[in-house]
Parts: structure tokens; C-alpha cells; sequence
């Protein structure tokens, strides 16, 4: 039974990979602007699988789902890293291409790069070592400073329309809250 | 006597292909490469890649990427979507309205246009204001021709175009908040410069509706959103009008828009742009777009950098 979990993580993870290549193979995107639709496709993968990854905790709100939910918490860590390759992926094409339009001043730089440092602190205290010598979860707490940050990274993109940082940040805001409201009466 | 002026943007003979290379060109496209491209391009492919491989400089750019990558929110945001998306847009009976300041109101319909103007091909190169460039064969005629023809009253200064309203045909218009439909506009000597250009053909063949059919706006020396697609209505008038980008956000999208690398957008830099289909490499942004000897006359004494 422990497969399962396993899968679903590892068919996460190369989601964005088969996707990409839907989308080149069978749409022919890509073929007028490849760096424009890497740097999406990167972003994309980043985002929607920091929301799944987010998500996992959560679910232990939803009693058939909690089981679920504890499985896949083993798997936070590599699913993590995953995000970090991707993010990694994205950062490094942009920055490529824009050192060579010698063009800085796009305002999502700044969430953007915020962002990434702070997966960068993420990734590189993740060793099973550093896990034990650092307060490694309160490091990882930062991840909820990524997400308003990336909501501002993506409505800059997006012309200041903010349905799509909306639509995907709000209900996880929502079950979080509730989370922690829970998690503090428990303590009380 | 008879005098053939020729227009001073056409390219000169000097860089037509010689006929002895356009006769061998099999050869030559053979050489670089381009021997499957042979059997599955069109004339125009084939000539646009003669084209490029002998002379160089600007290239016309492959028709594929010209049919799949387009701007037009009315469809989509993404433009690598839009081209999917036409599907219910039906551009039959297409009718254009010719108003405002005119002698007397007309609608023509395509059929009208195309007995009034005869088509020319022009090979214009087009600047987005996301700094991007492609360069296309537009089938077409002078805006100053239409101009003409509908007569306007002295009183007139400005023409103004629209787009179509139509949600139910295009998901964009259904799905976003833009101030629908689209608008855009000339003064009355930016339209009849011979630049100004109403196409409705692209690569020898009909306008595909993703690039704006039937008929649409093409101003080479200014940013891309200038140029209207899918035109319903034009409008002469007394003042400049009201147009969607630039009352959207007229801080990043001025109302002349000329092409100008000495100008930034606020988010990002004008100094260069991307070639469609190239990786990473760019090429330097030239004033108008490179059409100054046609159109810098309209804009002298001009401050560009507060006239944007």
C-alpha cells in the first residue's frame, strides 16, 4: 500500500515534463518564442506543485483523507526538491536571456528572486544532517512567506489581473487558517 | 513622359535575388537544409527561404509561427492558444461602417473592398510592445485609399477604429474585463501617410481570423497594438479618441506608440526585441521601427519621450 503514495508523488513530479511535451509535440507550442514558453512552463511547474505540496497537510482536516495525507508527508522532502529543480530551471533561462537583453528592471524580478532564496535556504538545510543540527522546521516554516510572495510575482506578470493568484492561493489561505485555529485550540 | 515613382520603403532591385540564384535556388535551399521544407511549404515559404538564405538581413518570418502565435485577447491572453480558439467566429458577411465626419455614411462589405481596392503585397516588418518582431507579407491596400474614398469633411482629425463585440464568439471577450470592443486610432495624417496599410491577406492567402479577419490595421513604424484586428467600424472625428490600451494603462501603452528604443515601457526596456523563432538572440530596436525616411516628417519637433 505504501506504492501508492510513492507513485502518485514520482507521477507528480514528472507531470510538468510530460505536459511540456504534450504541449510541444502535439500543440506545436514553443516554436515562436522557446524561451518565453520554458520560462512558463518552468513557472507553472513550480507554482502548481508548491500548491500540491501545500496542500498535503491540510488534508488531514478531511478525515477519508488524512491517511492519505500522512503518506504523503514522507514525501515532502524530495517532492521539495523537485520544486527547487524546476524553480531552478526557470530562474536560470530568464536570467540568461535577460543578461543578454541586458533588461533588469521587470518588477517580478524582486518576488520573483525573493522567492527563490528562500527555497535555495530550503533545499540546502534538507540533508538528513542538517535536518538534525538546524531548527530545520522552523526554517521550513518560511515556505509561507513564499506564497504571497509568489501571488505578487505572478499578478506582475499577469498585467495586475490577480484571478489567477485568486483562484489557486485563497482556498489553501482559507484551510490553513483554519489549521492553525485548530491546532491552537488543541494546545489550550 | 511616363514616371514611375517608386515607393522609398519598397526593397531596393539591388537586393532582389539575381535570377540565375532564384533558378538554382533548389540547390541552395537544398544546401541549408531546407529540402523536406520543399515538400511540404507553399510557394511563399519556399521563396521567403530563397529569400533569406541568399540576402540576409531581415527574414521573413516562417508562416507557422506567424499563424500560431498571436495577440488577440479577444480569444485568449496566451497566445500560443489563439489559433485554436477561432472556431466559432464567423466572419462571413463581414461588414465594415464608415462614419462620423463624412460626406455621407457608407457600410461596405468585403466584397465592396475588394472591387474598390485592388490588393498589393508589402513586406512589412511588425514590432510588438512586449519586444517582440516578426516580419510578414501583408496583402492589402493603403489606408489613404479608403480614406479617400469615404470623403471626410473638413472638420476631420482623427480616424477611429473598432473591433467587434461578439462573446459568444470569441471566449476572451466572454471571460475578461477589458473595455470591449477594441479601439484604435490615427490622426488623419498618420492614416493617409502610404505607410498606414488595411490588410486582408497574409502569405498570399486569406487573413487567417487569428491574425485579425477579415480585415485589419497594419502600422509598421508603430507598436503592434495599433494595428486593429477584425475592424467593424471606422469613425472620422474631430478629437483624438478614446482607445483600450491606452485607457487601460496610458503610463505603458502611449496613444501615438510609435516604435522608439529611447523610450521604456515602465516594466521593461525598448532597446532591443526578439526575432520570432530565435532563442536568445536579439537585435537592436530601430526608430519607427526603422520607417523614419516614411514617417518621421509627422513627428517633427516632436518631445517623443512625452508624445510616447
Amino acid at each position: 500500500m505504501n506504492v501508492l503514495p510513492r507513485l502518485l508523488v514520482y507521477l507528480c513530479a514528472l507531470l510538468p515534463i510530460f505536459y511540456f511535451c504534450y504541449e510541444v509535440f502535439f500543440l506545436g507550442k514553443g516554436a515562436a518564442n522557446p524561451v518565453e514558453f520554458i520560462t512558463h512552463s518552468t513557472g507553472n511547474a513550480t507554482f502548481y506543485l508548491l500548491l500540491f505540496l501545500l496542500w498535503i497537510a491540510p488534508l488531514r482536516l478531511f478525515p477519508p483523507l488524512a491517511g492519505v495525507s500522512k503518506k504523503l508527508t514522507r514525501h515532502k522532502r524530495f517532492l521539495g526538491l523537485v520544486i527547487y529543480f524546476y524553480a531552478s530551471l526557470h530562474l536560470l533561462i530568464f536570467a540568461i536571456d535577460q543578461f543578454i537583453a541586458s533588461d533588469w528592471v521587470k518588477p517580478f524580478i524582486f518576488s520573483g528572486f525573493a522567492s527563490y532564496l528562500i527555497l535555495s535556504l530550503m533545499a540546502f538545510t534538507s540533508f538528513k544532517k542538517t535536518q538534525r543540527k538546524l531548527p530545520w522546521k522552523k526554517i521550513h516554516r518560511l515556505v509561507y512567506l513564499i506564497l504571497p510572495l509568489i501571488a505578487i510575482h505572478i499578478t506582475l506578470k499577469e498585467e495586475g489581473n490577480m484571478t489567477k493568484a485568486l483562484i489557486f492561493m485563497v482556498p489553501l489561505f482559507v484551510v490553513e487558517n483554519l489549521r492553525f485555529k485548530i491546532s491552537r485550540l488543541a494546545k489550550k | 513622359m511616363k514616371i514611375i515613382k517608386k515607393p522609398d520603403w519598397a526593397i531596393p532591385e539591388s537586393q532582389v535575388t539575381p535570377q540565375a540564384d532564384y533558378l538554382t535556388r533548389r540547390k541552395l535551399l537544398k544546401a541549408a537544409g531546407f529540402g523536406s521544407a520543399l515538400l511540404l511549404g507553399t510557394p511563399y515559404d519556399t521563396m521567403a527561404q530563397a529569400f533569406e538564405s541568399i540576402q540576409g538581413g531581415d527574414k521573413i518570418t516562417p508562416k507557422k509561427l506567424v499563424k500560431t502565435y498571436n495577440n488577440f485577447y479577444e480569444f485568449s491572453e496566451k497566445k500560443e492558444d489563439v489559433h485554436r480558439l477561432t472556431g466559432n467566429f464567423n466572419t462571413s458577411g463581414w461588414k465594415i461602417k464608415i462614419g462620423g465626419l463624412v460626406e455621407k455614411e457608407l457600410t461596405l462589405d468585403m466584397d465592396d473592398i475588394k472591387r474598390l481596392f485592388p490588393v498589393e503585397q508589402r513586406i512589412y516588418k511588425f514590432r510588438c510592445v512586449e519586444a517582440w518582431a516578426m516580419t510578414v507579407p501583408w496583402g492589402g491596400f493603403s489606408l489613404a485609399k479608403l480614406v479617400a474614398h469615404a470623403k471626410p469633411l473638413s472638420g476631420a482629425q482623427h480616424v477611429e477604429f473598432k473591433s467587434f463585440y461578439r462573446p459568444k464568439e470569441a471566449p476572451g471577450q466572454a471571460t475578461s474585463y477589458y473595455s470591449w470592443p477594441y479601439s484604435e486610432g490615427l490622426s488623419l495624417a498618420e492614416a493617409t501617410n502610404d505607410l498606414a496599410f488595411l490588410s486582408t491577406g497574409i502569405y498570399g492567402e486569406d487573413l487567417p481570423k487569428q491574425n485579425g479577419a477579415p480585415i485589419r490595421l497594419v502600422t509598421p513604424w508603430k507598436y503592434g497594438f495599433k494595428s486593429i484586428k477584425s475592424i467593424v467600424e471606422i469613425n472620422f472625428v474631430k478629437k483624438q479618441p478614446d482607445t483600450l490600451w491606452n485607457q487601460l494603462a496610458p503610463r505603458e501603452y502611449g496613444y501615438y506608440a510609435n516604435v522608439n528604443p529611447n523610450v521604456d515601457h515602465p516594466r521593461w526596456s525598448q532597446k532591443s526585441h526578439k526575432v520570432l523563432g530565435e532563442w536568445f538572440k536579439r537585435e537592436p530596436t530601430k526608430i519607427f521601427n526603422g520607417y523614419e525616411a516614411q514617417v518621421g516628417d509627422l513627428y517633427k519637433g516632436w518631445d517623443l519621450s512625452k508624445l510616447y
